[in-house]
């Protein structure tokens, strides 16, 4: 899901991806890097995500992923349903109002 | 079939995934070197944060879901080494699976023609047969009047049309060629149509063509047009001497028009108008045939079939009653009528019996094989393998096995399907399905359904056992320990396979042993000799009793003064071929006609009992002179004595048999029984005979000769004989009556024939197994039998031991196939009609007896073999 909302504001490639999860998420969440790329192969596979060949800021010839229709939609099923459940997380957790 | 694109480039995406992984590496490493790490510093750093990376390709790999393919394909190249490196443990697994695998889809060849094939109609699915049944009188497919044929066909809202058919005419057909009778069929004119089936040449019938003066029109079958019109396409508008009618030929139906359960040369229009005479709704003698209107289906049919003969049993009570009617789809009227489907039951479970032999035979070869693989398996387990891998590695060579199986098989099976052809080639009916029979696209996918089975069979018990011994004892003891031949698998399989061949073996026999009765039975006449040919006075000129008495008197006598023929009579049928009479007896209650008692019925002349070796038991034979104007006379069998007038003496006292001018006769002879169907025995069918110059005439007649010498050297002198006296006379097959009996039942022989060979085949391998294993065991036990020698044993202190559990083994199995193959001479009765069987016992004990000396000796030889080893050279292994 992190990696679907990442991609929405732009296209990456790998490394980058990586940085920027953690960078955004106030390095709170440390990706490990390796792990990345199963996660990245298996959102492929389900046609969410698109890869191609491209450059990156140092002039390197690097896989780009960019996001899909499939991928946006699939992220907002995800993004409702994780809303749902903070919002269950968080009834519970609150101390009861009435 | 997502993943194939992706399997076939996974090449490309392996080699980019790992460039990406070393673009990322590059990119940290630049970036810790900005931050000013030392370059060797930050390789290390990066390499360290991204993790092992090997592992995280393969998490990759395995998210695109090949690597369980690429396991298998390592797996398959493993199996087919290790059988490659074992020619000779494959070749026999191979051979004995290929054998059961041939003989299943050679018979599952026939299953596919007498049972999957469609008959020949358009959409023949929707085409019904309209049967009439009657359960008191245990009539399931019985045939329907014209009377109700027409009320059905103008009453019913199932059917888009009904079409009626009258199998049983044989016609004279004259001419060109020689004279012969043929087997045809009269239809109704929308026949052809309903069926939906096309003439190969010319046209079909026309509506109106069944009226008299136009309905002289025929149609040929393929085979007819063959062979007698040399296929002449211009055959069309030729006429043809039918019954001495002038008939004109419209057409030929295609090779493939195969007539369901009748065979047909040639059609007819079927004239329906003579048939409202009183009493003609008891003349049940038309099938009927339906096409279901769109909309339709098979329950409504039978629904509206039920009330249209309950609306008929309220018309007509005294011809009706207990009658009632259903339909049978075109394909399942046929399968009925033909009754294969209780031969083709009976062959497909004696083929399964053969396979499920092979793949216990090849189980114990693979627990064998297995025992000397454990530390192969071990080894592999030590190292990782789970149980899992292990077990569909050992399944995997058991696929491969069945796959070489089943391509061998497939051969055989191709030269069994040329074996079959030639066998059933006994009648025209029989050969026209037979040369359709070959390996179709039902058989191909039975074989591989059961080569699949096969391979689970015979492999999952031994993959099972193998894998699941512990490694470390097997790697501790090295390689003689971990013995699986002690074990429930290897006792039940052994045992199984001796059963499952003595129920087969005695099936086999009990099926031979029943055409052997019938066949060599005790008939009361000499059926190899007695030569029997069908002519039929259908003349017009016939019509005249003198030429007739002069024809069927001089045909007689030519035969008679042949060389080799002892005597020659005349007669209405014979055994085998003739029919019954409904009868009254003077004196006794006079029942209305359609209760009245029935029995076989002869009309011939006195030479007749001389031909068939008929004694006279009392009274005396027909003379010359009881002919049309002397007093009327007959002679009953003894069983019909002993049936209708038990305990009274018969000569005497009349009867009456139902023809066309009844009337009384004076029993002046008793007969002994003679054999006269395959169907009832001899003691228990009562005959009845009259004179055939007091009987009516009859269309059919049959000339009769009792040979001395080899029958088939006479049947042309036979044919001559008989054209010596009317050139113009169409005359049947000159034939023994054995000749008779084996065209009836040519079929049931043939499958006797397959069962035999089953039984043998299921004999022999069960005996190879059988010995197979016991030597493998024997061989194990080699150490143990020198150890109990050099001890001071000798060999009849070792082998016996040996040999008794072996043999108990097999002597149980003996007795669980004894038991199981108890009901089966009921069992065949009930499937067969006129199956019976006299001497049971012998075949219970003599066969199993067969089979127990073959594991005997399969259990001997090798014990004795390894009690002769020197004691010194059994323990020089320890």
């Amino acid at each position: 899901m992190m990696v679907l909302q990442t991609l929405r504001r732009g296209p990456l490639h790998g490394y980058a991806l990586a940085q920027v999860i953690m960078q955004s998420s106030g390095d709170l969440l440390e990706i490990e890097e390796g792990s990345l790329y199963p996660a990245l192969q298996r959102m492929l596979k389900a046609g969410w995500l698109a890869a191609e060949w491209g450059v990156s800021s140092r002039n390197r010839r690097v896989r780009v992923y960019r996001i899909t229709p499939a991928g946006r939609k699939q992220l907002e099923r995800q993004v409702s349903s994780f809303d749902r459940m903070l919002e269950g997380i968080a009834r519970v957790m609150r101390p009861a109002e009435s | 079939m997502s993943w194939l694109p992706d399997f076939l480039r996974r090449g490309r995406i392996e080699s980019e995934l790992a460039e990406e992984f070393r673009e990322h590496l590059m990119e940290k490493v630049a970036d810790l070197m900005d931050e000013g790490v030392p370059e060797a510093e930050a390789h290390a750093r990066a390499k360290r944060e991204f993790g092992n990376a090997t592992h995280y390709h393969e998490v990759s790999r395995e998210v695109w879901g090949w690597t369980w393919f690429e396991t298998i394909m390592q797996d398959v190249r493993y199996g087919a080494r290790m059988l490659r490196k074992n020619p000779g443990f494959t070749a026999v697994a191979a051979i004995t699976l290929a054998l059961g695998i041939a003989v299943n889809s050679t018979i599952f060849s026939v299953v596919s023609v007498l049972l999957l094939r469609k008959p020949a109609a358009a959409d023949p699915d929707r085409v019904v047969a309209l049967v009439a049944t009657n359960a008191r009188l245990a009539v399931a497919r019985g045939r329907v009047s014209a009377a109700d044929f027409r009320a059905w066909r103008a009453a019913n809202h199932s059917f888009t049309d009904l079409a009626a058919a009258d199998p049983d005419h044989i016609f004279s057909l004259t001419g060109a060629g020689d004279p012969e009778r043929t087997a045809g069929m009269r239809v109704t004119t929308n026949y052809f149509d309903l069926l939906g089936v096309a003439p190969f040449l010319g046209r079909t019938f026309q509506p109106g063509e069944d009226q008299p003066g136009r309905n002289h029109v025929v149609l040929l079958s393929y085979g007819l047009w063959q062979r007698r019109f040399a296929a002449d396409p211009n055959v069309a508008g030729k006429t043809v001497d039918l019954d001495d009618e002038k008939y004109e030929i419209i057409g030929v139906m295609p090779a493939f028009f195969r007539q369901v359960a009748y065979l047909a040369r040639l059609w007819t229009p079927l004239d329906l108008t003579g048939n409202n005479r009183p009493g003609a709704r008891d003349n049940r003698s038309l099938i009927v045939f339906g096409r279901l209107r769109p909309g339709a289906d098979a329950d409504r049919a039978n629904a509206e079939a039920a009330a249209l003969a309950a609306r008929a049993e309220q018309a007509d009570a005294a011809s009706e009653k207990g009658w009632s009617a259903k339909v049978l789809t075109l394909q399942e009227y046929g399968i009925q009528e033909d009754q294969t489907r209780s031969a083709m039951s009976l062959l497909m479970a004696a083929v399964g019996i053969v396979l499920l032999i092979a793949c216990a035979n090849i189980a114990n070869l693979l627990l064998a094989r297995g025992t000397k693989r454990q530390q192969e398996i071990a080894i592999r387990t030590a190292l990782g393998a789970g149980r899992n891998r292990v077990v569909r590695q050992l399944l995997l060579e058991s696929f491969l096995i069945a796959l070489l199986g089943a391509s061998m098989g497939l051969a055989g099976a191709y030269a069994g399907t040329r074996v079959l052809r030639n066998a059933l080639s006994f009648n025209e009916y029989v050969t026209a399905m037979a040369v359709t029979i070959s390996l179709d696209r039902p058989v191909l996918i039975y074989t591989l359904v059961i080569s699949i089975g096969a391979a689970l069979i015979f492999g999952l018990v031994p993959a099972l056992r193998v894998s699941a011994a512990d490694p470390q004892a097997t790697l501790r003891q090295g390689g003689r320990a971990g013995d699986l031949r002690r074990g429930w698998g290897r006792n039940l399989l052994v045992g199984a396979q001796i059963a499952l061949a003595t129920v087969l073996v005695i099936g086999a026999s009990l099926m031979l042993q029943g055409a052997a009765e019938e066949l060599w039975g005790d008939f009361g006449f000499d059926a190899k000799h007695v030569m029997v040919v069908e002519v039929a006075l259908t003349s017009p000129r016939y019509r005249d009793p003198a030429r007739r008495e002069a024809f069927l008197r001089g045909a007689s006598t030519k035969i008679g003064q042949l060389p080799g023929v002892a005597a020659a009579g005349i007669a209405n049928g014979v055994p085998f071929n003739s029919g019954h009479r409904r009868f009254s007896i003077q004196g006794q209650s006079d029942l209305p006609p359609s209760q009245r008692p029935r029995a076989r019925y002869f009309a011939v002349n006195p030479e007749d009992f001389r031909v068939l070796n008929i004694p006279i038991l009392r009274g005396r034979v027909f003379r010359e002179s009881d002919a049309a104007g002397s007093p009327r006379v007959a002679i009953v069998n003894r069983a019909f004595a002993e049936r209708f007038f038990a305990g009274q003496n018969p000569l005497g006292r009349y009867i009456r048999v139902e023809h066309s001018a009844p009337a009384w006769s004076e029993i002046i002879g008793i007969a002994g029984n003679i054999t006269a169907s395959d169907s009832v025995r001899k003691d228990e069918d009562p005959h009845m005979y009259e004179p055939h110059l007091q009987a009516p005439a009859d269309e059919e007649m049959w000339m009769t000769a009792r040979v001395t010498g080899d029958p088939n050297s006479l049947t042309r002198a036979v044919r001559s004989a008989i054209w010596s006296v009317d050139p113009n006379q169409p005359i049947g097959d000159v034939r023994t009556i054995a000749g008779l009996i084996n065209e009836n039942d040519a079929g049931e022989f043939v499958c006797d024939g397959l069962l035999a060979v089953f039984g043998l085949l299921a004999l022999i391998l069960a005996a190879v197994g059988v010995y197979g294993v016991v030597e493998y065991a024997v061989e194990q036990r080699t150490h143990e039998i020198g150890i109990r020698m050099a001890l001071g044993g000798g060999r009849r202190d070792v082998l016996p031991p040996v040999l008794a559990k072996e043999v108990s083994l097999a002597l149980a199995g003996a007795a669980l196939g004894i038991a199981a193959a108890l009901p089966l001479p009921k069992l065949f009765f009930a499937m067969f009609n006129g199956f019976r069987i006299q001497n049971t016992i012998g075949i219970f004990l003599a066969f199993p007896a067969v089979l127990l000396a073959v594991v005997f000796a399969a259990v001997y030889i090798p014990a004795a073999r390894a009690a002769r080893v020197d004691p010194v050279e059994a323990l020089r292994y320890e």
